[in-house]
């Protein structure tokens, strides 16, 4: 008889020790359906929020690709600005320009450009909002204007932050 | 399956030891019957017990009513160690040889007529109550309980006779060939009698003589041991004409009991136990106070609705765990079968499109919170009193944006310079939204230079510098 009540206790404690397992192991899916379920609300906040702001989104991807000069290589990229710059200058009545890159190294993705002109005050300023509106890759770093008062003339020297990057070469066919 | 275990009941008397079980439909069958001594001694063998009798539960055993002792102590504790503390030392410095008498025992708390407190033991008194239980415990088949005809008797009519706690009862329990006469205190059995009743030739009336003498040797013997009278005499007869003989011959009512027997009572075999002929299956099966167990047994078996409540409850919980497991698994499939679902519908992951939106997000603003190279040199400009001619303006924004001027002020005399300075600063403070750090003529470099000037007329230069915000 004492053996089989002690059975009985080893019996009540073989479940108990499976229940409160058991509880444990409930309370573990509970916590992971739980998180799942919180990533799977914040999947759907994303997506309806994707959804909804796309345009917006495209606009932020649009804005972003324009601080970003497309090139197919860095020479090809500095001729097509140089040539810009050079063209504004010519429409501020800007004299003398000379446009000037850094060395570059490998995997740069920007450039310094140094640039010197000659001509009046309001058309460098004309000219940088120019470049500025039309150019938004390149970000003034360094500026100086300084007044010739002999020659009656203005000089900037300026240095660009020329932000490039090399498009992939379509492909053929 | 679950199948509960059979019942047995175990009667033994000096001679016989029988093993009856209890059918599904509440009758009694014998399952064995052996001489006790042989069973004793282990020359009846285990394999002489049928297969059911050795794995069924020993509910019960029956022994002679000699084979336990009672007594009656005043006694005023109520606290159960205090109480089992003091049987046991009684115990053991009456029954000296008996060591495991301290494990055989049962009381009662009961008040006498003088509302005295008395405390009523019964015990195993006989060595070979010892023995047997011993052996049953040896089979596997030792008895939860362990009772006398007496005691079966004392329940039986405690349920039949009002006060019978607070009386002194008597009963005769008369047979073809022998009576017997049970004498009860306070509700609790104080002495039984055996009389055979001799062959008399079909005369009843030397028999009932025969039995007046007797019955009223007891009434003695009781109003010695209890200093009382018996209150109520009670009798179990084959006839009612006994009754009615006997109550005549002790001068005093002894009033009849329906017989008890029916159809479920103690199978034809067991009737080698005269004393316990007229029980049924319900009086021997039923739980009361009218039996002792093994002290150990006993307490184990009071953790016994404990250890059945907890399997229950723990199986009860279990299922719901494990149905709890289920739902989970499921809602949490369905979880993932939803996010597999939206994820594949969309192009980009989520996340990373969002980190994309936010890089892009920060870098626009990045760039907007630095300064414009023409708004700068625009608001420096038109901060610019007519007074005053730029020598030179850097602006740096390599790092903390910082714009630095070179100016030369046309003033006439000093006031005039100072005032114009002033609006030139204060025009400054106010285009650049200055305020917290705002320019003062303490921070501006002042020289007087008259070489550039035609000699007479001075030149102030101004120089100075502020962080652009």
């Amino acid at each position: 008889m004492k053996t089989r009540l002690g059975k009985k206790w080893l019996i009540v404690g073989v479940i108990w020790g499976a229940v409160l397992a058991m509880t444990g192991w409930n309370t573990l899916l509970v916590n992971q359906v739980q998180s799942r379920r919180q990533e799977l609300g914040t999947l759907r906040m994303d997506l309806n929020f994707l959804q909804s702001k796309q345009t917006g989104i495209q606009e932020v991807h649009r804005q972003q690709l324009r601080l970003t000069h497309p090139v197919k290589s860095f020479g090809l990229g500095f001729l097509v600005v140089e040539n810009d710059l050079k063209r504004l200058s010519w429409d501020f009545g800007l004299q003398q320009m000379q446009v000037e890159a850094d060395d570059i190294t490998q995997d740069a993705r920007s450039v310094s450009i140094s640039i010197l002109a000659a001509g009046p005050v309001p058309a460098i300023v004309g000219w940088i909002a120019a470049v500025e509106d039309a150019h938004p890759y390149l970000v003034i770093e360094r500026m100086d204007i300084s007044y010739d008062n002999r020659n009656r003339t203005s000089r900037l020297q300026a240095v660009f932050n020329y932000r490039y990057i090399l498009a992939e070469p379509e492909r053929m066919g | 399956m679950i199948r509960r275990q059979p019942s047995l009941i175990t009667i033994a008397s000096e001679e016989t030891i029988c093993f009856l079980t209890l059918s599904t439909d509440g009758r009694f069958q014998t399952l064995a019957s052996l001489p006790l001594e042989d069973f004793l001694e282990g020359s009846a063998k285990a394999a002489d017990l049928p297969r059911s009798a050795l794995h069924a539960v020993n509910r019960l055993l029956v022994v002679p009513d000699y084979w336990m002792g009672s007594r009656f102590d005043e006694f005023q504790a109520r606290k159960k160690s205090v109480i089992a503390a003091f049987i046991e030392r009684k115990l053991k410095l009456e029954q000296p040889l008996l060591t495991q008498a301290g494990d055989f025992y049962h009381y009662a708390i009961v008040q006498d007529q003088n509302h005295r407190q008395q405390l009523y033991t019964f015990y195993l008194q006989e060595e070979i109550a010892y023995r047997l239980y011993r052996r049953l415990e040896t089979l596997g088949i030792g008895p939860l309980r362990i009772t006398t005809p007496a005691q079966v008797w004392q329940a039986n009519l405690g349920d039949r006779v009002g006060d019978f706690s607070s009386k002194g009862v008597g009963f005769i329990h008369l047979g073809e060939a022998d009576c017997f006469l049970y004498f009860f205190f306070m509700g609790q059995f104080l002495f039984s009698r055996n009389i055979q009743i001799p062959d008399t030739g079909g005369d009843a009336a030397q028999m009932y003589n025969l039995l007046n003498y007797e019955i009223n040797q007891s009434f003695y013997l009781y109003s010695q041991k209890t200093k009382s009278a018996v209150d109520s005499l009670f009798m179990l007869a084959p006839d009612t004409s006994a009754v009615d003989q006997l109550t005549e011959l002790l001068g005093r009512e002894v009033q009849g009991l329906p017989s008890l027997k029916t159809e479920t009572g103690i199978p034809g075999e067991a009737m080698a136990f005269p004393s316990c002929r007229e029980f049924t299956a319900l009086d021997l099966t039923r739980h009361g106070e009218h039996c002792l167990s093994y002290r150990p047994l006993k307490n184990e078996l009071a953790w016994r609705p404990v250890q059945w409540a907890g399997i229950a409850v723990g199986l009860f919980l279990a299922v719901l765990l494990t149905v709890e497991s289920g739902v989970l698994y499921l809602w949490s499939g369905s979880v993932d079968r939803q996010m597999i679902e939206l994820t594949s519908t969309a192009a980009d992951p989520p996340e990373l499109a969002l980190q994309d939106i936010s890089q892009a997000l920060d870098e626009i603003t990045r760039e907007l919170e630095r300064p414009s190279g023409s708004g700068t040199l625009m608001r420096t400009l038109l901060a610019m009193p007519d007074a005053v001619s730029v020598r030179k303006i850097s602006l740096d924004v390599s790092g903390t944006p910082v714009l630095k001027m070179e100016a030369i002020v046309d003033a006439d005399h000093p006031d005039a310079f100072k005032a114009t300075l002033t609006v030139f600063l204060n025009q400054l403070n106010q285009r650049f939204n200055l305020k917290p750090n705002a320019l003062r003529e303490k921070d501006v470099v002042i020289r007087l230079d008259r070489s550039e000037g035609d000699g007479r007329r001075p030149v102030y230069q101004i120089n100075f510098g502020f962080e652009i915000s």
